[in-house]
């Protein structure tokens, strides 16, 4: 209950931070709409292609944009050091990393949202699979599941990154394999649910995912802050 | 002798094969007060930050209330009332909501109005901690390490950056902390505000302990401070 409790004090004071500062979210929605920008010249996305590759192209978008919200995760505790003062607070480590999960999947998930409707609107692709409350809760549950496994592996990958010197390119490289299952399962979700498909299957791998790498973090949290 | 809260045996950190601090002990009772003096380099923030276990010794033993580090921890770092060079503080959080956190995190029952009223800080009780002076910053900082009543405060440089009448408020918090049996161990380069506060002092030059002694013989303080490199 305690940890609990603390993981809420810290999710709240990093969603607080953010919403005073709007380092993080801001950035990450602009960068993921140039990505959609970038893959609309490389790959030339049109009317006729641009259903087929929606959910190669958002999962991208989403997994860049992810990465570098991710960078600026730790920023709140390294820029005047108080990941010092939350180390000396007496509360399991594992607190720290249920308040970075919940704060860093709530801010990719909202950040999500924006950019599958920029990617309607611009290639104009129905991605609710043209089930307007069934489709886009289908969508919405993958978002969902997709942005709580990606953080869930990506706090602890973050936080191991943080103190070395070359976090900017460590960060992807220790991240990039590991995300790859979630990748896989988020493009067949959002494909099942622009085709109007169950999403169930892609939905329960992305929350075992979750689920595995919540229990390896939940061990290894401590020993990663561990001075 | 009072029940001993902290003790450091031969207490050695390298960094790569260059030793920063080499086997300083030291051992700290209920209300005690030690100052650490000695030049820039001297290895006293680096001594600091092992006893608020942020930084592993290469070698040596640190004890809280007489159990070995390994057994003590993780309880004992939620007894530790600690401030260094660097603010700890979120910067767009507000004064208020910086020692709100952490009063929620250390479950302390301190009243945030009166706390921010003892340190003078009602002024900025709503100002974002990005935009406080380095004073009012040092002063959020020390009010921070200080709300959950900590058995053992670990102070670097604490008068830093302080004007005349806080630096007074800090004399007084410290003397009080101590008369209700917190141990501290503090860093300073203001030697005659450090001896105020303190029962003796502990000279490092070095990384190495040169000389410890009560403030009796506060002629043999002040000569070990500047045979450190300290200014007398």
């Amino acid at each position: 209950m305690d940890t609990l409790r603390a993981a809420l004090a810290i999710a709240g004071k990093d969603l607080r931070g953010e919403a005073r500062s709007r380092e993080r979210a801001p950035a990450m929605l602009l960068f993921a709409a140039l990505v959609l920008l970038v893959m609309h010249f490389a790959v030339g996305l049109d009317a006729a292609s641009s259903e087929g590759l929606a959910p190669g192209v958002l999962q991208t978008a989403f997994l860049l944009a992810g990465t570098l919200g991710l960078y600026r995760s730790f920023a709140p505790e390294t820029e005047a050091m108080a990941l010092h003062g939350l180390m000396l607070a007496p509360v399991d480590r594992a607190a720290i990393y249920f308040g970075k999960l919940l704060s860093g999947a709530l801010v990719l998930f909202l950040v999500q949202i924006p950019v599958a409707l920029l990617y309607e609107l611009l290639f104009a692709v129905n991605l609710s699979g043209g089930r307007p409350v069934v489709g886009l809760f289908a969508l919405g549950l993958i978002l969902f599941c997709g942005s709580l496994g990606f953080t869930a592996l990506g706090v602890t990958v973050a936080a191991i990154c943080a103190s070395t010197a070359a976090r900017e390119v460590l960060l992807p490289l220790l991240l990039f394999p590991l995300a790859a299952p979630l990748l896989i399962a988020g493009v067949s979700g959002l494909a099942a649910a622009i085709a109007g498909e169950p999403v169930w299957e892609a939905a329960r791998f992305l929350l075992l995912a979750t689920a595995a790498f919540v229990s390896v973090s939940w061990i290894v949290f401590e020993f990663v802050l561990e001075p | 002798m009072a029940p001993e809260v902290f003790r450091a045996e031969r207490l050695t950190r390298r960094y790569r094969e260059t030793p920063v601090v080499s086997g300083v002990s030291l051992r700290l009772g209920a209300g005690e007060g030690v100052c650490l003096l000695g030049g820039n380099g001297a290895g006293k923030t680096t001594l600091l930050r092992m006893a608020a276990t942020l930084l592993p010794p290469s070698s040596g033993s640190l004890f809280y209330r007489g159990s070995p580090a390994a057994e003590a921890l993780p309880a004992a770092r939620g007894r530790i009332g600690y401030a260094s060079h660097e603010s700890l503080l979120y910067p767009e959080l507000t004064v208020r909501e910086n020692l709100a956190f952490h009063r929620r995190l250390h479950r302390s029952a301190a009243a945030l109005d009166e706390l921010l009223e003892n340190h003078r800080l009602d002024a900025w009780a709503d100002l974002p901690a990005r935009f406080l002076s380095r004073g009012t910053a040092q002063r959020v900082t020390l009010a921070r390490a200080l709300l959950h009543d900590p058995e053992l405060l670990l102070l670097d440089e604490p008068f830093a950056g302080l004007d005349g009448p806080s630096r007074d408020r800090l004399t007084t918090a410290l003397r009080r902390a101590r008369e209700r049996g917190a141990a501290m161990l503090l860093a300073t380069h203001d030697l005659p505000r450090g001896l105020e506060v303190a029962d003796g002092a502990l000279v490092l030059r070095a990384g190495k302990a040169v000389f410890a002694g009560p403030n009796a013989d506060r002629a043999a303080i002040e000569r070990a401070y500047a045979d450190a490199g300290g200014a007398r």
